[in-house]
């Protein structure tokens, strides 16, 4: 691991104000970034270590439920309000990871974690997200766990969050600092398709801090679940996950949302796919098509095809359990 | 009379281990220790042209860095093939001999610039921190002139090689002629595959090598430190006396410290060039291509049957790869020679070398493949007649080891089919596939059958009798997780009636009486007889210094009676003599699995529900410690069955998945409770307590179980393992 220099910021300003040096990185829980420094795949000059910042705070006010960035994935999970207002949030954080990396996971830092591609995540394979232009060996017919959505010829690489997922069916919005400048952005804006650039994975910049997440209040929310399929029953990535949401009146959608993990470069969801299921029963037919629509952009290979498989189970079978 | 043996003993070693008392390999930090790790190569076959060393050089911290140009000279470091062949490198050379005169020669990292496989250690950098040689480590840029490698089986095109004898069986084993495919025969024939698995116990390896003048003391990760302390005195040229092993705690082993590996001697080659300690240790990346692992099998297995199940044609012929400089490769066809007796019989294998590391024994090596492709045949065989699967081993059950023309010295597979049907709750009649559905799930259910050879080695145990202080137990063997600490304890304090409590069992130093390395589940029947031995010896020793007789002795606290006598200390030893050559009958552990699975099509989802095992290992000394070794060995089949599976990349032949958040194995969730039953007969033709060892009989026939209880389930036949969520929406599309 490369020698850097380690850095604590007492307040929000402070930590900005150190995170606009040159190769400085946040530092949270570390469960990621710590990782991927031993493995030589980050070597930032400085850590700025943001724990003792005052954004921890899980609060509603009027209809929304904001989230702060360095709330522990454990503390979120279990917190009676979160549980009560978007069940799929728990539910995604619970099935990631272990009890002892959540205790020590932010909310923050599970957003920005990085690919758990393999050529990724070893410095001396090639790879375009750690070193653009090097090569992509996924591509090379080793893309049995790569994506099938949103990739790219630069890149296969599955975004890994489970947070993410279930956020973007909750169309949640993300709280960004960057100097004196505050912004907001909603999740399905927070995340960029690789493209031609797969080493910009998000809209973030260098230098900026996450300082919460705000989820809307809604009776939808409410309903909301999130389905993990992997090839063991814990301590692993998905390999298709979805969160959905149902609100039907008379038998009849009203609305609806469904996301994607496990399959897309980043999170995936297509709000233009769900309209088919709006105003009408919830039928195996209507579902089928559903299915059709979202997963019509999928280039898959035979290895990996079976994720489209998994991804239609996986829907169906939330659908089909679900109140309508 | 036995008090301690057959109890459910807590192991002794147990309050050390989960303090952080016990020491393991890597837990030793003499003074001044410098920090070792290793570069590996990328690519899979080529020539070195050159290793740019200048970063790496500039990281403060750096001591030195060893590669292929300057370690043969600065360290004394050559590929000798005498002391390869004590390696791992050499096992097998043997069996491979006859259809390979010349061997090839052996493999020795960093001592030319060529690559033979990817993963092959091409530097190790040398720091007085871990963090400094990590950093290092990734700095060290090989120029390599690549070439073509491969390492999957092409049954058509390989060159493939006949070995001879391996495990005490002919690798080529052809009897009878192959019968006309008559009427009223059922036939099997079908290709089984079994992917490369890695051993990956908890602890990786790790050496920490201590000079005092001319001696060497080295710490490690070993099943066997005495094989170990040969192979680091031969390469380093030293006398056996001059080199001290210890490992006296090993956190798993399964295989991959079984044998010997580089980084044992080099870790003692770098600490007397340097002149300070030095430890190497072995990442989880390492781990994967540097002690060895299990390779893929290819097997094909054809069965014939009368209509009434009686067997009367068996062919196995197993495709099995070496590594291009190595010899081991995996006897699978064991189990079908020992369990299975038809006129004509054909138990071959045929070996290819592949540009990959060099496998080794894992965990019941042979017979876990083996039994996976023929367990799953007479499953297959099982339906196609119309039968009970359970009946049709019944039917099979060997009256005597046909292969080597012997008796069993004894065989109670009739009573673990029993006894495990009536704890699970096994169907009778012909079972249904997709019969069984609970809401979303199929439920199946298998069974397979597993055996494993009880082989013995001698072994020498003293005893340490003092006026003060426990009663000290020593020997030479180590405790990899087993249980030999308590069982060693729970012997001695039989023979001498004291309490575990009173005794202090010392494992793992080469200083220690002889045992043999402890793999191929020997060490019980190795050291349990000479514990008896040693205690044995003891009391008459002390009835001699105290001059009273032996009969008086009993009852009577040991230490008053030493002191009486005016020692400090009193010291026996005891041996065993291990396996008479020209036995007159075979030693062998039965069992049966039978497992419930419940598969979740739509999901991809398989889970095992249920298992019961009933096994039949003669007397069993510990029953909380064997009940966990065979809990462990069905847990290893459960990850070989659904999980497992070391990927290589499609063209560069490099394994994809060297660590453990890519490569999955099971955890808590996915066991459910296991039923372990013992059917506990005393094998007393074997060795007066009728013990024989228990560490790896759990694993066959698991994986074989679990994909017979998929079909029975699903309807699916699974033949290549594992199952994974994509083989189960493959079947379903
Ligand atoms: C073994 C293992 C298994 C896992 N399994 C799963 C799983 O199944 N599902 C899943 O979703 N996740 C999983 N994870 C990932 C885990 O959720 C993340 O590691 C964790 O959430 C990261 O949070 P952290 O606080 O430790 O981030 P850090 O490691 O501290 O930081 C991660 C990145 O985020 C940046 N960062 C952190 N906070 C901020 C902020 N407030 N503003 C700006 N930048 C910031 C850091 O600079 C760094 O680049 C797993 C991780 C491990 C190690």
């Amino acid at each position: 691991m490369r020698s850097f220099e380690f850095l604590q910021a007492h307040s929000v300003e402070e930590a900005l104000a150190l995170l606009a040096l040159p190769s400085t990185k946040a530092l949270a829980g570390g469960t990621t970034l710590v990782d991927l420094m031993k493995l030589g795949v980050e070597a930032p000059a400085r850590l700025v270590d943001i724990q003792a910042l005052p954004l921890t705070e899980i609060a509603v006010t009027g209809e929304t439920l904001r989230i702060g960035a360095l709330a522990s994935n454990s503390a979120v999970a279990a917190d009676p309000s979160v549980r009560r207002l978007c069940p799929a949030l728990c539910d995604a954080l619970l099935s990631g990871a272990s009890g002892q990396i959540r205790n020590a996971a932010t909310m923050g830092g599970n957003l920005l974690q990085r690919t758990r591609c393999p050529f990724f995540r070893s410095h001396d394979w090639p790879c375009n997200k750690r070193e653009p232009g090097s090569g992509c060996p996924a591509h090379e017919g080793a893309d049995a766990h790569h994506a099938v959505l949103g990739t790219s010829d630069a890149c296969l690489a599955v975004h890994p969050s489970d947070l993410a997922v279930a956020l973007l069916a909750l169309d949640a919005e993300i709280g960004i600092r960057a100097g004196h400048a505050a912004r907001q952005v909603s999740l399905a804006a927070f995340y960029r398709l690789p493209g031609e650039t797969p080493h910009l994975e998000t809209i973030i910049g260098a230098g900026e801090l996450i300082t919460h997440i705000d989820v809307p209040i809604t009776p939808l929310a409410a309903t909301s679940r999130y389905l993990k399929l992997r090839g063991r029953a814990s301590y692993e990535f998905a390999s298709a996950s979805v969160a959905t949401a149902l609100h039907c009146e008379n038998g009849r959608v009203v609305e609806l949302a469904v996301a994607l993990g496990g399959l897309g470069t980043v999170p995936w969801r297509d709000r233009q796919a769900e309209t088919l299921l709006i105003g009408g029963p919830l039928s195996e037919a209507v579902i089928n098509r559903f299915c059709d629509a979202l997963l019509a952009p999928a280039r898959a290979s035979a290895a990996n095809a079976y994720k489209l498989a998994l991804a239609r189970g996986a829907i169906r079978r939330m659908l089909e359990s679900a109140s309508c | 009379m036995l008090k301690q043996i057959g109890i459910a003993q807590n192991r002794v070693d147990g309050p050390m281990k989960v303090t952080g008392e016990a020491a393991y390999a890597a837990d030793r930090r003499p003074g001044g220790q410098l920090y070792a790790l290793a570069v590996r190569s990328p690519v899979a076959a080529g020539t070195i042209t050159r290793i740019e060393t200048a970063a790496a050089k500039s990281v403060a911290g750096i001591v030195a860095i060893y590669t292929h140009a300057n370690a043969p000279a600065a360290l004394d470091w050559h590929a000798d093939p005498a002391v390869m062949a004590l390696s791992g490198e050499g096992l097998g050379r043997q069996a491979l001999e006859a259809a390979e005169p010349e061997a090839p020669p052996p493999y020795l990292p960093m001592t030319g610039p060529d690559i033979v496989f990817a993963g092959q250690w091409i530097a190790v950098v040398v720091a007085t921190s871990l963090e400094a040689a990590r950093e290092a480590s990734l700095l060290v840029k090989p120029i390599i002139e690549p070439h073509e490698a491969s390492v999957e089986i092409d049954a058509r095109n390989d060159r493939f090689l006949e070995p001879g004898f391996f495990f005490a069986a002919d690798m080529q084993v052809q009897r009878g002629a192959w019968p006309d495919t008559a009427a009223k025969q059922q036939i099997v024939s079908e290709t089984y595959r079994t992917p490369m698995q890695n051993h990956h116990p908890m602890e990786p390896s790790a050496t920490v090598a201590v000079w005092d003048g001319d001696a060497v003391t080295v710490f490690d990760s070993t099943q066997g430190v005495m094989a170990t302390r040969e192979y680091v005195a031969r390469s380093l040229k030293l006398p056996l006396d001059k080199v001290r092993v210890i490992s006296a705690f090993v956190g798993g082993g399964f295989g991959g410290k079984n044998q010997t590996w580089p980084h044992q001697a080099l870790a003692a080659h770098i600490a007397r060039a340097l002149g300070r300690p030095v430890r190497l240790q072995l990442t989880r990346a390492d781990m994967a291509v540097a002690s060895g692992h299990r390779s893929q099998t290819e097997q094909d297995v054809a069965l014939q049957a009368a209509s009434d199940g009686s067997l009367t044609a068996l062919r196995h012929v197993s495709r099995v790869p070496t590594s291009l400089h190595g010899n081991f490769f995996e006897p699978s066809g064991l189990n079908s020679l020992m369990l299975y007796e038809a006129a004509a019989l054909g138990v071959r294998h045929h070996v290819v070398r592949k540009a990959f590391a060099t496998p080794t024994p894992f965990r019941a090596p042979g017979e876990t493949p083996g039994s996976f492709a023929v367990e799953s045949a007479v499953d297959e065989l099982a339906h196609a007649l119309a039968q009970n699967p359970l009946d049709l081993r019944q039917r099979y059950i060997p009256s005597r080891d046909h292969y080597h023309d012997r008796d069993w010295s004894s065989n109670n597979l009739l009573e673990c089919y029993r006894r495990g049907a009536e704890a699970f709750g096994w169907p009778e009649g012909v079972i249904v596939p997709r019969a069984r559905r609970d809401g979303h799930e199929l439920i199946g259910v298998g069974m397979a059958t597993t055996a494993y050879p009880a082989p013995a080695l001698p072994a020498i145990v003293r005893l340490r009798l003092r006026v003060e202080g426990k009663l000290q137990v020593e020997t030479s063997a180590t405790d990899i997780g087993t249980g030999m600490y308590t069982i060693l304890a729970q012997t001695v304090a039989d023979e001498l009636s004291l309490p575990v409590e009173a005794i202090e069992v010392r494992l793992g130093d080469s200083n220690f009486p002889h045992a043999p390395t402890a793999g191929r589940s020997k060490s019980t029947a190795s050291l349990l007889p000479a514990a008896q031995h040693a205690a044995r010896a003891l009391l008459q020793r002390l009835a001699a210094a105290v001059r009273e007789p032996l009969s008086e002795l009993s009852n009577v606290a040991l230490q008053d009676r030493l002191k009486a006598a005016g020692l400090a200390e009193l010291e026996a030893e005891g041996s065993s003599t291990g396996l008479q050559v020209g036995q007159q009958v075979s030693f062998y552990s039965f069992g049966a699995h039978f497992i419930e699975v419940r598969v979740d099509e739509a999901l991809g989802r398989v889970s095992v529900t249920r298992v019961v095992s009933a096994l039949d290992c003669g007397r069993i000394v510990n029953p909380k410690t064997a009940t966990s070794q065979i809990r462990g060995g069905i847990i290893f089949g459960i990850g070989m069955a659904l999980m497992e599976d070391a990927a290589f990349h499609p063209t560069r032949a490099r394994m994809i998945n060297d660590n453990l958040a890519d490569y999955a194995i099971p955890v808590n969730a996915d066991i459910p409770e296991i039923d372990v039953i013992f059917v506990g007969e005393p094998d007393n033709r074997f060795n007066e307590l009728g013990v024989r060892g228990l560490g790896e009989i759990g694993v066959p026939g698991t994986a074989a179980a679990i994909a017979n209880a998929v079909f029975a389930a699903t309807g699916q036949r699974v033949r290549n393992l594992p199952i994974t969520p994509s083989a189960i929406v493959r079947g379903g599309e």
